[in-house]
């Protein structure tokens, strides 16, 4: 696991490396897994624990694999993750 | 309802906040059509005072409308375009958009989505195609298709589904386009073109519904729906060459028209001065 | 303000092409002119007989004032596009008849809700279903009243001439402005496509109404909430980057949908109830004769109410008492009127085209010991001076 800070703040959880940081408002994320499954460099895991929302949320653990291609960002229905650089 | 929302989208600015979170299901594709026109609207540096969004009933109507931060309209089933049509001819210089499902637009609103076409008035629509009737439980609608599993088709559909934006491109319409919620880059640059074109636009995407359409049909995983759609797209490049046969089942995806045609509402403002200008003068 | 705060240019345009004067014309004519003088400036219809008419001189003349005309594909289109374009300021109307106001029923629920200003008028003709087409009749006063699902109120005027039409509209726009309503202006065909004399007004005469407008950002955020004890709510119109949302489901005053509170829809079907009630002394509007000394009293509405005058007129000469009573609102009914009359009285009774609709309004006002009956007609003639006169000297 290289150089990736993974936090959690709040309801925020934040991966973080020297070329992207990844965040997921799991107070919106409702867990359908769109971006586990369809993220080409599969930057995501499951989380162990539930959400508030009862539900497991998407860990960017492998965000050092991340090319920036937003996809996740852009096919997340709910808004839920950002990724800035 | 969110007191407070975290996410560290940008996009995020776009949505009423106090109906977050949206009551569409995990996994729904209308959230990424939502989060599509977000990114249109924003590209194009369109700002949200100038649009309104109308709406009709169903999970799609429910995209933008309260979702999205603007004057919206939700009207009833099947009835958008027309509501529409009454506020486009009052406020021209808005920009009009309707964001409604496939059951509603294109099923008992059909005859609207026709002549609204055939008139080319210079609304933007984003027919979102689901293939089913969602909120009220999975009934089979005028997309489903043949073959598949829905509530009131426990058996199997035998009915075929309807080509939306062929149809509606042979009505008259501007700009006709379809896409699958798995093309988003494609779809965001599509709805920025159909927002852009003068005339009648039609962005019709296919849309996944994990809960009602995908679990009755073996793809209860909105990621497996995605999949789906990507393996059975084919541009319309090559569609053109395959039978109606060959196409049965796929999505063919591109656009299929642009063109330039005379506006609705400024002709009819062209009469008015013909006829108003004279009155003026003498 | 007339139309979007262009009022002297409207009156000046509305004297040069419709100077002052008396004019012959058709009841659906005088419906189209009186909406024009009322700021009416878009029009969407579908033909129907017999209120094609109204179209066709919608469609003649909008223009000229630079109003906005379209046909649209359906009634129910033409029903949704005036909720629309209500939405951007514009004063809408639509006009139809039986058939297309039984399509038009959900809209109209729709506009009820939304508390949208729009004008729907409805030519009455023979029916159920398609029937005479082209005989006017008076069968849609429940209609009008319960068309639409749910509990609403509405607000229903019915003109008895064809100079009665013109001003009738011009009421009909004014209140549904006024207390943010559709009104529903139940004319008939035989009004509507005979023809008559019809003074134009000065339009400077004509008192017009425009709906509440919000008055700062503040009031703007509750479109469907009473800011001022009137019950009626401003209406922040589209466009004007008030981010209004409009639904037809339950809402709380922001507009913004609640269908799990009870409160809420308790509270919001209240107020449009209350809404009416409260200014039911506004709306109201009846023409009464010879009610002061009577023993019989005739309650007539639209193209029966001057066969009926001119029976009681005669009655009178024969020496019989008789009273006229004409509700030209119909909707709310002022029964509380009704029933002060009925004291004075040993019968009443109530000429109509149908086989009997307001006289059930009238019966719960009315006590076991008056004597009520109906003077139906139907088949598309109108109740005739003799029929009713007749009628009155039976009873």
């Amino acid at each position: 696991m290289a150089d990736v800070e993974i936090k959690k703040e709040n309801y925020l959880v934040i991966g973080k490396t020297k070329n992207v940081e990844i965040d997921v408002d799991t107070f919106l994320c409702k867990g359908c897994g769109i971006c586990v499954e369809l993220c080409p460099r599969k930057v995501f895991e499951w989380s162990k624990e539930l959400s508030e929302k009862g539900v497991h949320y998407p860990v960017p653990v492998h965000a050092d694999k991340c090319v920036r291609c937003k996809l996740c960002e852009l096919l997340c229905p709910d808004f839920a993750i950002a990724v800035r650089w | 309802m969110a007191k407070e929302i975290y996410t560290k989208y940008k996009m995020a600015k776009y949505l009423r906040k106090e109906a977050l979170p949206t009551a569409l299901c995990p996994g729904c594709g209308g959230g990424t059509v939502l989060n599509a026109f977000a990114n249109a609207i924003d590209q194009l540096k369109i700002d949200p005072r100038d649009l309104v969004v109308v709406s009709g009933i169903g999970c799609s109507a429910w995209i933008a409308s309260p979702y999205f931060l603007a004057d919206t309209l939700h009207t009833t089933h099947g009835r958008a375009i027309a509501f529409a049509t009454g506020v486009k001819v009052g406020l021209p210089d808005k920009k009009v958009v309707v964001i409604s499902g496939d059951g509603d637009l294109a099923g008992i609103g059909g005859n609207h989505l026709i002549h609204a076409a055939r008139r080319n008035i210079d609304i933007t629509v984003i027919l979102v195609n689901n293939f089913i009737y969602g909120m009220t439980g999975g009934q089979v609608a005028p997309t489903t298709p043949f073959g598949a599993k829905t509530t009131t088709t426990p058996y199997r559909n035998i009915e075929h589904p309807l080509n939306i934006a062929e149809v509606v491109a042979e009505a008259g319409a501007s700009y006709v386009a379809r896409w699958t919620t798995a093309h988003v880059y494609q779809l965001i640059e599509s709805i920025k073109r159909a927002l852009q074109v003068k005339g009648f636009s039609l962005v019709e995407v296919i849309s996944q519904c994990p809960v009602q359409f995908g679990r009755r049909n073996k793809m209860k995983e909105p990621a497996e729906m995605l999949r789906w759609f990507l393996k059975n797209s084919i541009p319309i490049s090559k569609a053109k060459n395959m039978s109606r046969e060959e196409l049965e089942g796929k999505f063919v995806i591109g656009e299929f028209v642009n063109r330039q045609r005379p506006e609705f509402t400024e002709e009819l403002n062209k009469l008015i001065e013909e006829v108003a200008g004279d009155e003026d003068a003498g | 303000m007339i139309v979007r705060g262009d009022e002297p240019k409207q009156i000046a345009l509305l004297k040069k092409l419709y100077p002052k004067g008396n004019y012959f014309m058709q009841g659906d004519e005088a419906i189209a002119y009186g909406a024009i003088f009322a700021g009416c400036r878009f029009y969407a219809g579908y033909p129907i007989t017999p209120a094609s008419e109204i179209a066709e001189t919608m469609a003649r003349e909008l223009p000229k004032v630079r109003g906005y005309y379209i046909q649209m594909e359906d009634e129910i289109g033409s029903i949704a596009a005036i909720i629309g374009a209500s939405w951007t300021g514009l004063k809408s109307m639509t006009a139809t008849s039986g058939p297309g106001f039984s399509l038009m029923q959900e809209n109209l629920g729709y506009a009820v809700m939304t508390e949208t200003p729009i004008v729907v008028v409805d030519v009455q003709r023979s029916g159920p279903s398609t029937g005479q087409a082209t005989k006017g009749a008076q069968g849609d006063f429940f209609q009008a009243r319960w068309g639409t699902h749910g509990d609403h109120p509405i607000v229903a005027i019915s003109p008895i001439s064809v100079e009665d039409s013109f001003w009738e509209t011009i009421r009909a726009f004014n209140i549904s402005e006024k207390l943010r309503i559709p009104v529903v202006l139940l004319a008939d065909g035989i009004i509507g496509h005979t023809r008559e004399q019809i003074r134009i007004p000065d339009p400077e005469e004509v008192e017009i109404v425009y709906r509440k407008l919000p008055k700062n950002e503040e009031e703007a955020k509750y479109p469907f909430g009473d800011v001022d004890g009137s019950l009626v709510p401003p209406m922040p119109l589209f466009g004007h980057g008030y981010f209004t949302h409009v639904t037809g489901s339950t809402h709380k005053e922001t507009g913004l949908r609640d269908v799990y509170t009870p409160e809420v829809h308790i509270k919001l079907v209240n107020r449009l109830h209350k809404k009416i009630e409260k200014h039911e002394r506004e709306i109201e509007n009846w023409e009464e004769y010879f009610t002061d000394d009577m023993e019989i009293l005739v309650i007539s509405w639209g193209v029966s109410a001057r066969p009926s005058l001119g029976a009681v007129l005669k009655a009178r000469e024969e020496g019989i008492k008789a009273g006229l009573f004409i509700p030209k609102t119909v909707h709310p009914f002022p029964g509380k009127k009704v029933k002060e009359l009925a004291r004075k009285v040993r019968a009443i009774l109530v000429p109509e085209m149908n086989l009997g609709q307001l006289i059930l309004e009238v019966q719960r006002y009315v006590n076991d010991d008056v004597i009520l009956k109906g003077v139906n007609k139907i088949g598309g003639v109108p109740l005739t001076v003799e029929e009713i006169l007749r009628e009155i000297r039976g009873v």
